[in-house]
C-alpha cells in the first residue's frame, strides 16, 4: 500500500510514533499532535468539502472557523485542528455527507 | 408628527400578521413599529403549526406529565396520581385549528401576489411512544379529542419504521396528528412584512415605541425617540413586553410575562425526517434547509435569554434517544427566546373595557406562529367593526379581573 510521506515537518518526529490512515494511506503520527498537523505535514492544503461542494483549507487553526472539517473514524464534520491523533485513526478529507448520501437540501 | 388609522406596536409574527391582513383587506393607513429586543419569540421559535399537538399539551405538557409519571413509579402501588394530558379548552382548539386551516391558501397567496415563500410543509406531528406509559398517555390524548378522531393516526412499530426509518428501534409506535404542519418562522414574519410593505404599510423597523399617548380613556397614539404617531387604533402586539404598553395605555396591568424556551439546532443534514416529532423529552423538526431543530425548555426567568448547559444536554439527549443518527451530527447553534406567557395559556385579544382606540393582540405563549394568521384576521374584523369569526369573550383581558375578583 502506498504510504504518505511527511515532507513538511519542521523538526523530526519523536520516535514514539504510530500510524493513522489518511484517505486510506498510512502515515506517521505522534501522540499529542492534531489531525491537522499531520495533514499539513503530509502536504495537504485542501482538506474539507462543505455542504455546497466547495473545497476549503484550514484557516484559523484554533477551532473557530470550521474550515477544516474532515471525516474521522466514520464521523463527518470533525474539526481536524481540534482533534488529537490516536493509533488506528482513520481520516478522510474532502468528504461530505450530502455528496455521499446523494441527497440535496435547499 | 404622523397620523395613521392604525399603529401596530411590535413586529413579530403577530404584529406582522395584523399589518398584512389589515393592509390586504382595508384601505386604512397603517404603520408598524418594531424594535427587535433580545428574546423576540418569533425569530426564536420552531415554526411548528402544531394545532392539535399544542392543544393537547405536547411540548411543555409532556414535561409536566413526565414529572407525574416519575411520581407514579415512585409511588409503586400506592395512591397513583391521575395522569392527564394537559389539554387546553375548546375555544383554543377552535382558535388554533381555524388559523391552521388558513396556511395552505396563505402560502399560495404570498407566493403569487408577493413573491415570498415561507416554506409551508405538510409534515404531520408524530408523538413517539417508547413504553406503556407513553401509550397510556397517547390513549388519553386521543380520548380527550373524539371530535378530531379523523385527524389522528395510530402507527405500530413497523409502520413507524417505514415512515421514519431513522427513529430508534426502541419505539413501540406513534400517534400522528395529520393536520399539524410546519413553516419557516423567519420567512413567515418576513413574508407578512413584505406583503404588508407591498400593500402600502409604513414599516418603522429598529424603532422603539417609547410611550403611549393617552387622553383620559382614549388612546391617541404613541411616541418613539424621534417622532409622534397619532392613530385611531393602537394594536399592542409587543409579545412578552406587552404589559408595558398596556399599562401606559390603560393604567392597569395584565398578566403577560416572558417564558423562556431554549432551542438546539444541528448542522444541515440530509433528509432524515419525513414529519415533525414530539417525544416525552423534546420536539424535533427538520427545517427546509436540512437543519434539525430540537426544542424546547419552559422556564420562567424574567427577560433572561441565556442558554444553559443542562437544558441543552437534556434536549440533545432526548433527540439522540429518538433519532440515534443525530449522534453523528454537530450542533450548529443554540438560542433562547421569550414566549409571551399568560396564566391560562390563552392569548389576550381585543378591546379593553372603558378604553378607546386600543386593541390587545398578545399573550400567544407557545403558539403565536400557528395562531398569527387568525389573529391578523380577527384584528382586521375588530378594526373594521365586522362580526368576528370567533367569539372573543374567552380571550378578553377582563377574564383576569373577574378571576381576581372571584378569588378576592
Ligand atoms: C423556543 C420557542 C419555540 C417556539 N415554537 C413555536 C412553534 O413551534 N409554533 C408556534 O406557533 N409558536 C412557537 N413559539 C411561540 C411563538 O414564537 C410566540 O407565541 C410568537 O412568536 C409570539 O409572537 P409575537 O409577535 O407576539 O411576539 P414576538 O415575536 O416576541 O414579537 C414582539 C415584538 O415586539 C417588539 N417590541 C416589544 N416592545 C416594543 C416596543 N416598546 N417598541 C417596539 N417594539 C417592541 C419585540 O422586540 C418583538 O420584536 C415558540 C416560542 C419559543 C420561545
Ligand atoms: S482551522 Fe478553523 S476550525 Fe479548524
Amino acid at each position: 500500500m502506498k504510504s504518505l510521506k511527511r515532507t513538511r515537518d519542521i523538526t523530526p518526529l519523536p520516535s514514539r510514533n504510530f500510524k493513522i490512515t489518511v484517505d486510506d494511506q498510512p502515515v506517521d503520527a505522534c501522540e499529542g499532535e492534531t489531525v491537522l498537523s499531520v495533514l499539513l505535514a503530509a502536504n495537504y492544503a485542501r482538506v474539507m468539502e462543505n455542504d455546497r461542494n466547495v473545497a476549503s483549507g484550514a484557516y484559523c487553526g484554533m477551532g473557530v472557523c470550521h474550515c477544516c472539517q474532515v471525516k474521522i473514524n466514520a464521523k463527518h464534520k470533525q474539526r481536524a485542528c481540534q482533534t488529537l491523533v490516536e493509533p488506528q485513526m482513520s481520516v478522510e478529507t474532502l468528504t461530505n455527507r450530502f455528496k455521499e448520501e446523494g441527497i440535496k437540501h435547499d | 408628527m404622523k397620523k395613521y388609522d392604525v399603529v401596530i406596536a411590535g413586529g413579530g409574527a403577530v404584529g406582522a400578521a395584523c399589518a398584512y391582513f389589515l393592509s390586504r383587506d382595508t384601505d386604512l393607513k397603517i404603520a408598524l413599529i418594531d424594535l427587535k429586543k433580545p428574546g423576540n419569540a418569533s425569530r426564536a421559535s420552531a415554526g411548528g403549526l402544531w394545532a392539535i399537538g399544542e392543544s393537547v399539551g405536547l411540548g411543555c405538557g409532556v414535561i409536566f406529565f413526565k414529572t407525574l409519571s416519575k411520581l407514579h413509579s415512585e409511588a409503586k402501588g400506592e395512591e397513583v396520581p391521575v395522569m392527564r394530558p394537559h389539554q387546553l379548552p375548546d375555544c383554543f382548539f377552535e382558535f388554533a385549528l381555524t388559523s391552521n386551516n388558513m396556511y395552505p391558501a396563505l402560502h399560495q397567496e404570498m407566493l403569487e401576489k408577493h413573491g415570498v415563500d415561507f416554506k409551508f410543509e405538510r409534515t404531520g406531528l408524530k408523538f413517539i411512544m417508547y413504553n406503556e406509559e407513553d401509550r397510556l398517555y397517547a390513549e388519553q390524548i386521543t380520548q380527550g379529542i373524539p371530535h378530531l378522531a379523523d385527524q389522528v393516526r395510530w402507527l405500530d412499530a413497523e409502520e413507524l419504521k417505514k415512515e421514519e426509518p431513522y427513529v430508534t428501534d426502541d419505539a413501540i409506535g406513534a400517534i400522528d396528528f395529520i393536520c399539524d404542519h410546519q413553516v419557516n418562522p423567519y420567512r413567515l414574519v418576513d413574508a407578512y412584512l413584505e406583503g404588508a410593505r407591498q400593500n402600502g404599510v409604513s414599516l418603522y423597523l429598529n424603532t422603539e415605541v417609547t410611550s403611549v399617548i393617552r387622553n383620559g380613556n382614549v388612546v391617541e397614539g404613541v411616541k418613539t425617540a424621534e417622532q409622534t404617531f397619532f392613530c385611531d387604533t393602537l394594536i399592542n402586539a409587543s409579545g412578552a413586553w406587552a404589559n408595558e404598553l398596556y399599562q401606559q395605555a390603560t393604567g392597569r396591568t395584565m398578566p403577560v410575562y416572558p417564558v423562556k424556551g431554549q432551542i438546539v439546532l444541528s448542522e444541515r443534514m440530509p433528509k432524515i425526517m419525513n414529519g415533525c416529532i414530539s417525544t416525552s423529552d423534546c420536539y424535533i423538526a427538520q427545517k427546509d434547509n436540512g437543519e434539525i431543530l430540537i426544542g424546547s425548555s419552559t422556564e420562567e426567568k424574567g427577560f433572561d435569554t441565556t442558554n444553559s448547559l443542562d437544558k441543552i444536554q437534556e434536549l440533545s439527549q432526548g433527540a439522540m434517544k429518538c433519532l440515534p443518527i443525530l449522534k453523528e451530527s454537530s450542533i450548529k447553534r443554540c438560542w433562547a427566546g421569550l414566549r409571551p406567557g399568560t396564566p391560562d395559556e390563552l392569548p389576550i385579544l381585543g378591546p379593553v373595557d372603558g378604553v378607546e382606540g386600543y386593541l390587545n393582540a398578545c399573550g400567544h405563549f407557545r403558539t403565536g406562529i400557528l395562531t398569527s394568521a387568525i389573529t391578523g384576521q380577527l384584528m382586521t374584523e375588530l378594526v373594521t367593526g365586522k362580526k368576528t369569526t370567533l367569539d372573543l369573550t374567552p380571550f378578553s383581558v377582563e377574564r383576569f379581573e373577574e378571576a381576581a375578583q372571584k378569588a378576592g
